[in-house]
């Protein structure tokens, strides 16, 4: 009887604990960076350092490779990187820069990182430049790669993370800075508001920029109506940008209206730019709206303008529906009246 | 009575067992709590710009960004315009994605999700490489990435792939809050390649944003077919996802 109750008890708690247990959670990783992006100027001779945070978000450690990337800017022209590929030349006057740039922690050069649970590391960005450097732009990530192993006990695909920080190093003395709207745009004809505007700014000059402005809308009677500021952003040199307004940006701003305006590609894909958007509803009758762009201090800013109508055609035709119908009852009644 | 202490005496080591020895639920919770308190003012990083001549303290993460300088240079860090404390952030849910046995004519599909959080930059990529074919190291034996049913679909091209006699290896993005997959998913059944880095291939992107935003979230479905004539054996790959913000 107690030989009973003793395999019993054991079946009972063995099976609880078989049940009970959780289920093992698969390996998963997440990094986090900040700031998000580092711009640097400088002027030959210059010993730079700044700091900058990694983070390993994830509940298990992260052994993180640090590896300098070369980029240029992505041909869709929405600020997106375009990683250089191993064996493509580095772009900017000297191929042999990565030499002088590395990542240190605690002033120790490091080319391998390893974060803990929960870790936060803060790490430095050196970059020395002698003063013999020519004036060149260098665009590249400080990316962490984890270092994913094939599993070859099953048939399976193991994915590893990285994380970028892009890096925007210009060395002068730079020369004059150029640039233009390339486009500046909107619907000719537009049935109600919000208006959206694509802009795009070309930099024609090899240094990057940042670039800011407004745009201004004018009614038929030349009245200042509306004003939409656009977002400052960066234009790398020999490249274009299509820039939103400002408001896309907030992510406290309730009333801000995210647009792209979408173009498909000669090989079926999609292309999504951003656009400034004017959150007008109402319109009516032709507009003059003019595009300012600020790319460099000292320099003019570069102007654009263009015209749209607006021609409210569902109002116009619910109004002449409501006028045909009270039109046909004044007729009636006054058959009626007349009879 | 021995019935009555012998039950109890069992509830309680259960529940002892379960107080001691298996871990609790609100260990997870706590560690999601975390996250709640990183989304306030706290700094992430801390440290000096140093030139030759002089030393400045900074204070770089949630809070602001700024403008540092030493001798002839200036560093601007983060973007100033944007006043977000969310940091840039890219998690992968699961990375061991297990194919089981493939059998002949049996796709198999696996998922994992991406989650992107991107306050502090507007906008941002998540790029896509393969390591190379799914490959035996025993026999060198490979199984090709999809060309889809009718041939035509590549690493930056999407096609659909519903045929169980279309064999190969491939991806597809569906949303999971945003709109942030890679165009040319908007059909179920459209998949593409991963670029192949051992072919020199571009990295592609897998998901985008160009606004601010925390936890856009994309799966990606892996899927993978064989034919009666592939070799036995056990096919392995690496797949790398790159998040970037934008400059």
């Amino acid at each position: 009887m107690k030989l009973d109750k003793l395999i019993f008890f054991l079946l009972l708690t063995t099976s609880y604990l078989l049940l009970a247990t959780p289920a093992a959670q698969a390996a998963s990783i997440d990094l986090g960076i900040s700031p998000p992006i580092l711009q640097i100027q400088a002027l030959p001779p210059a010993n730079i350092q700044t700091a900058f945070a990694v983070e390993n978000g994830s509940d298990e450690p992260i052994q993180a490779t640090i590896e300098l990337r070369p980029f240029r800017a992505n041909p869709s022209d929405n600020g997106e990187v375009s990683y250089l590929k191993p064996n493509d030349p580095l772009l900017g006057a000297n191929p042999t820069i990565f030499k002088k740039i590395q990542v240190r922690e605690n002033d120790r050069v490091v080319t391998t990182i390893l974060l803990g649970p929960k870790q936060k590391k803060t790490l430095s960005l050196h970059i020395g430049i002698d003063s013999r450097e020519s004036p060149s732009d260098y665009y590249f990530s400080i990316l962490f790669l984890t270092n994913p192993q094939a599993n070859t006990e099953t048939s399976n695909t193991t994915t590893g993370g990285g994380i970028g920080l892009p890096v925007l190093l210009s060395i002068g003395p730079k020369g004059k800075a150029a640039a233009s709207v390339t486009e500046f745009s909107a619907p000719l004809i537009i049935d109600h508001g919000p208006v959206p505007f694509t802009i795009k700014v070309a930099n024609k000059g090899s240094y990057y920029v940042t670039v800011s402005g407004h745009i201004l809308i004018k009614n038929m009677f030349g009245q200042l109506i509306g004003k939409v500021d656009l977002l400052p952003v960066n234009v790398l040199g020999q490249s274009s940008r299509n820039i939103p307004d400002k408001k896309q940006a907030d992510e406290n701003e309730t009333n801000a209206l995210t647009a792209y305006k979408i173009e498909d590609k000669e090989d079926g894909t999609q292309l999504r730019s951003p656009v400034a958007v004017w959150p007008e509803s109402f319109l009516l009758g032709p507009y003059h709206a003019e595009v300012i762009i600020n790319y460099a201090d000292g320099q003019p800013p570069v102007k654009k303008s263009l015209t749209f109508i607006g021609l409210p055609t569902t109002v116009f035709v619910s109004g002449l529906v409501i006028l045909s119908i009270l039109l046909l009852i004044h007729r009636k009644l006054k058959t009626r009246l007349r009879n | 009575m021995l019935k009555l202490l012998t039950i109890t005496f069992i509830v309680l080591f259960l529940l002892a067992q379960k107080v001691i020895i298996l871990p609790s639920v609100e260990a997870f919770t706590m560690s999601n709590a975390n996250y709640v308190i990183e989304m306030g003012n706290l700094n992430s990083v801390a440290g000096k710009s140093t030139g030759p001549n002089n030393k400045l303290g900074i204070t770089v993460g949630e809070i602001a960004p700024g403008l540092y300088s030493g001798t002839n240079f200036k560093v601007r860090a983060g973007f100033q315009y944007i006043s977000s404390i969310i940091r840039f952030r890219f998690s992968i849910s699961n990375t061991d994605i297990n194919f089981g046995v493939l059998d002949p004519t049996s796709p198999v599909i696996r998922t994992n999700i991406l989650t992107v959080s991107n306050g502090s930059a507007f906008g941002y990529s998540v790029t896509a490489t393969e390591s190379g074919q799914l490959r035996n190291p025993a026999n060198g034996a490979i199984i090709p990435d999809t060309t889809c049913d009718a041939g035509n679909c590549t690493e930056s091209t999407s096609a659909a792939w519903t045929s169980t006699l279309t064999f190969g290896f491939g991806y597809r993005c569906d949303n999971v809050t945003g709109t942030d997959c890679a165009s040319g998913f908007s059909t179920s059944t459209f998949y593409k390649q991963f670029p192949d880095i051992s072919k020199g291939e571009s990295p592609q992107a897998v998901m985008s944003g160009a606004n601010v935003g925390r936890n856009k979230q994309v799966q990606i479905s892996y899927k993978a077919n064989v034919s009666g004539t592939q070799a036995a054996g056990l096919y392995s790959n690496v797949i790398t996802f790159v998040a970037t913000p934008t400059f």
